[in-house]
This record gives C-alpha cells, sequence and structure tokens, in this order.
C-alpha cells in the first residue's frame, strides 16, 4: 500500500512541478516581451535618425527588424498567457487526480473489508481476496467506478449494509465527477500545448528572420560615418534577444513536451 | 483503522476512529472523533490527506457521508485538518470551526474549494451540530500548544476533547483505545508535553477550565483516552508539569560555519 501511495504522490508531483516549470517560463516571456517592445521602438528610433545620405540601404532594414520585434512580441506576449492558463489548469487537474485516487482508495478499502472471506469476488482494477493489501497495490484503473454496481449485485444483502452501500454510490459519483474533469482539463492542457507548439514556430521563424536583419545591419554598418557605434549596439541588442527567445524557446518546448506525455498517460488511463 | 462508540443515548452518539495498523509509519497516528446527533454528524479534527482514505472507508460504516454538517478544527496542524479539500468536496455546504488566528491559514487546506470557515473568538463560544438543537462548546486552550487552540466539551456526553493535550507517541504494539495503568502511561505523554507545549501558566488555567467542566472522559488527538479517575490524574499530572523546557541549544559546530561563510564574503566584495 505504501508504495502505491507514493506511486501516485510521485505522479501528481510531476505534474505539479511541470505546471510551476511553465509558469516560469511564463515569466520570463513578461519580460522578454517588455525588451523586444524597447527593440522595436529602438529600431524606429534609429531607422528616423539615419542620415539619408550615407545610409540609405539601411532604412529599410531597420524598418524590418522594428516591425518583426512587434510581431514576435504579440506573439510572445500570447505565449504568456497560454502559458499562465496552462498551469492553471494542470494545477486544477492535479486536485482532482488527489481526489480521485483518494476517493477510490477509500472505495478499496471498503470493498477489500466487505469481502474478506467472499472468494472470487472482483471488481475491474481490484482483484479481490483475503489479503486487502494485495487489492491496494493493484494498478488502479477507471473502469473501477463503473464495476462497483456489479460489485454490489453480487453480494448477499447482510454483506453491507444502507449507510455503507449509499456512501460508497455518492463516493462512487464523486469518483466519476473527477475523473470526468480530470479528462477534460487534461484534454483541454494539450490543446493549449499544441497551439503554443505552432506558436513556438512561429516564433522560430520570426527570430531568425530577426537574426537574419541583425546581422545584414552588423555587414552594412562599417559603411557608416557618424552613427556605426549606435547600430552596432542595436545589432548587439537584438543578437542578445534573440539568443534570450531561443534559450526560453526550448525550455517552453521541453516542459510542453514533458507535460504531454504526462498528460496523454493520464488519459491513456495509465498514469496513476 | 478501529472504531469504538464512547457515547451512546437515544439520538445522540460519540465515535473514535483511530490507531490505523495500516498506515504509513512516517505518518503520526492520530484520533478522528465523530459526533451523531439527530442525523447531524460533526467530525472533531478529521485528520491529514495521508489518512483521508482510511478514515472514510472507517466513517463510511458508521454515519451518511452526506450527514456531515460540521468539522470544528482545534488548532493549524496539517494532521488536524489537510484533508479539508476532500471533505468539502464529499459533503457540501459543511461549516467548519477554527480559531480566528487560523482562518486564513486553512484556507491553504481547502485548495480553493469554496468553504464556509468560521474564526471562533478567543473566548471560545457554542458550535451547534448542525439542526440537532444540540451544540457543542469551544474551550479555550491558547498556547497547549498552538497559540490559538480549543478543547470542545459536549454537555450532553460530559466528554472533552482535548486535542494535542494529553497526546501520547504509543508505540504500535500498544493498541488499547484507553489508558489502562496512568503511571506507565506518562513516559508515552512526557517528551511530547515537555517539547510541544510551551507554557506552564496556559497548560494550568487550561486544567483550572477543565476541572469546572468535570468531564467524564478526555480524549486527545494521539494516544489512548482517559476516563474516570484517569481523567482526574491527567489533570493533575498537567497541573504539575514545567513544560516549554528544551535542551541546551548552543552548538559551536554551527557558528563557526556561519563566521566561516561571512568571512569569505567579506574577502571576496
Ligand atoms: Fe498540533
Ligand atoms: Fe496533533
Amino acid at each position: 500500500m505504501k508504495n502505491r501511495h507514493f506511486q501516485s504522490d510521485n505522479s501528481v508531483g510531476s505534474i505539479l512541478k511541470n505546471c510551476m516549470n511553465i509558469l516560469s517560463v511564463a515569466r520570463s516571456f513578461s519580460s522578454l516581451s517588455f525588451e523586444i517592445s524597447m527593440l522595436a521602438k529602438n529600431g524606429s528610433v534609429h531607422a528616423a535618425r539615419v542620415n539619408r545620405n550615407e545610409g540609405q540601404s539601411m532604412v529599410p532594414l531597420v524598418d524590418g527588424l522594428a516591425e518583426i520585434s512587434r510581431d514576435i512580441g504579440i506573439e510572445i506576449e500570447t505565449l504568456k498567457s497560454d502559458c499562465i492558463l496552462l498551469s492553471r489548469k494542470i494545477s486544477i487537474c492535479s486536485i482532482a487526480i488527489k481526489r480521485y485516487y483518494l476517493y477510490t482508495r477509500c472505495l478499496a478499502i471498503c470493498i477489500a473489508s466487505t469481502s474478506q472471506g467472499t472468494e472470487g469476488s472482483r471488481v475491474s482494477g481490484y482483484p479481490l481476496n483475503s489479503d486487502a493489501d494485495d487489492s491496494l497495490n493493484s494498478e488502479m484503473t477507471y473502469d473501477f467506478v463503473e464495476s462497483l454496481s456489479k460489485w454490489f449485485d453480487s453480494l448477499s444483502p447482510d454483506q453491507l449494509d444502507n449507510h455503507q452501500k449509499r456512501n460508497m454510490e455518492h463516493l462512487a459519483l464523486k469518483s466519476r465527477f473527477n475523473r470526468q474533469q480530470i479528462e477534460t482539463l487534461a484534454g483541454d492542457s494539450i490543446q493549449i500545448i499544441e497551439n503554443a507548439t505552432k506558436r513556438l514556430t512561429m516564433i522560430e521563424r520570426s527570430r531568425l528572420t530577426m537574426s537574419y536583419i541583425a546581422s545584414s545591419i552588423s555587414i552594412n554598418t562599417p559603411n557608416l560615418k557618424s552613427s556605426a557605434d549606435r547600430f552596432m549596439d542595436l545589432v548587439e541588442n537584438t543578437l542578445d534577444l534573440v539568443h534570450q527567445i531561443e534559450k526560453e524557446q526550448d525550455e517552453l518546448v521541453k516542459q510542453a513536451q514533458m507535460g504531454k506525455v504526462l498528460l496523454k498517460k493520464l488519459l491513456t488511463r495509465k498514469g496513476l | 483503522m478501529k472504531s469504538k462508540i464512547l457515547f451512546e443515548s437515544q439520538k445522540h452518539q460519540w465515535l473514535v476512529l483511530g490507531r490505523d495498523s495500516e498506515k504509513q509509519k512516517e505518518v503520526v497516528d492520530t484520533n478522528e472523533y465523530v459526533i451523531l446527533s439527530d442525523e447531524n454528524v460533526m467530525l472533531l479534527d478529521p485528520g491529514g490527506s495521508e489518512i483521508f482514505s482510511q478514515v472514510l472507508a472507517a466513517l463510511c460504516r458508521h454515519v451518511d457521508i452526506e450527514a456531515i454538517k460540521v468539522i470544528v478544527a482545534s488548532h493549524q496542524d496539517p494532521d488536524i485538518v489537510s484533508s479539508l479539500a476532500m471533505w468539502l468536496d464529499l459533503c457540501p455546504g459543511v461549516k467548519v470551526f477554527c480559531s480566528r488566528l487560523w482562518t486564513g491559514f486553512i484556507h491553504h487546506f481547502g485548495m480553493g474549494t469554496a468553504m464556509e470557515l468560521i474564526g471562533i473568538p478567543d473566548k471560545g463560544m457554542e458550535i451547534p451540530i448542525g439542526n440537532s438543537g444540540n451544540s457543542i462548546f469551544a474551550i479555550p486552550a491558547h498556547f497547549c500548544h498552538s497559540s490559538g487552540n480549543f478543547s470542545f466539551y459536549d454537555p450532553i456526553a460530559e466528554i472533552l476533547f482535548s486535542g494535542d493535550i494529553g497526546a501520547a507517541l504509543l508505540p504500535t504494539s500498544d493498541t488499547d483505545l484507553f489508558v489502562e495503568d496512568f503511571e506507565s502511561h506518562i513516559q508515552y505523554m512526557e517528551t511530547f508535553h515537555l517539547r510541544w507545549m510551551p507554557s506552564s501558566a496556559a497548560l494550568r488555567e487550561w486544567v483550572q477550565r477543565v476541572r469546572n467542566l468535570r468531564p467524564v472522559m478526555i480524549c486527545p488527538q494521539h494516544g489512548a483516552i482517559f476516563q474516570g479517575d484517569n481523567a482526574e490524574k491527567l489533570l493533575d499530572w498537567l497541573e504539575s508539569l514545567e513544560v516549554g523546557i528544551h535542551d541546551d541549544l548552543s552548538n559551536p559546530e554551527l557558528d563557526q560555519r556561519m563566521a566561516q561563510l561571512r568571512n569569505n564574503r567579506d574577502f571576496s566584495v
């Protein structure tokens, strides 16, 4: 029983940890999105200041950088909201998992204590015999709740009093409700992860374009006499931000994949 | 998990659940008390989430879960009421009572579930057992051990639920629900009281308050129950106890390590 118990706690723990990591990426996105908006503004300012005689070729590049920064900023803001929503869904889901686990465990204890001595009595997911520990150790499945009514039918009237039967039915209903909640929330979360993954592909494209424009600006900068330093700063800031976006993006991809695996385990009814 | 009826009249019953032989050894053993009064159920310190399934399974044999109307918490510790989120989910409309000091803290156990949490004022209050027309009374027990702490007295059963006061950490081999030999029971209570109870004055005040009630049974949250003469002996013993005492806390090794780290920092800055 001890092992089962810790196994379930670990599953809930992994999901909660994943949820905290996603939330922490959302926080990093929040400060990134501010820096990107500053970069977009700087780009516009630089473009306006270009000396028309010496740097005509820089105008479309700097304008382009400002525009792409604005676009990537909007995407990152949306991604941040997705992460916050995702972490909220997962955390509510983990509460439902805890409840589901504790209710079905209670049902298993009730069944084991009632069935002691009734040989061959079985509830799907909890093969019952005289050893209560064995029945609690067996893998928990989602068929358990549905099998209860059949189990009630298999009992003689003196084996279960009215209190206990009513309470077990109440628990079975609550377990079913929690199971439905887990399925809905896990499904919603997977959908958010998939949308976020698509958004990450778009960000990836914009990030590469940003990096390309920054390199082009850097190639053209030595031709400028008066504002070369300012442009080199812009390039440096841009590349620095591109690097940070890449880092956070990688982390989110990693966490999203991990989250998806954990949630799919739940939906395929194997994980807990 | 064992269960036993402690008091029974026509429409009023006290039940204790405890001594779970299957509980994990890392988790402290607790007693959960239940009052069933005219079809209304009250739980007193329903316990931690680690033992929730066992408590619920034991309770299922005796009462209708949906008849649970009131939960009282003697104080804020996790072994008292960290299972609250589950009870709130199973028994909608349940009223929860705890010291006014802890309402904001106990909300953390609710996992976001809406709850009616009523703060008990420092001087105590009468708490109705649902619609039964009967009540229990919150008796101040502050600083024994928690700073916002209550015992609960039922004038019909003449039982006092004392929370951590009178608690004993018993060996697993000891499965008696009642104290048989008070003198030999002291060894299991002494360390707990000396270390967990911070104030001898508060403990003596509580003893005075409880003497006036003359309970026939004193029921702690851990360990065996005191009845008859043993309840009286417990009060005498608590009155004589000098608590809030701990060993010498000097720790030169730790002091040296902190000084070392502080010095390193000064050099590197
Ligand atoms: Fe405590
Ligand atoms: Fe305690």
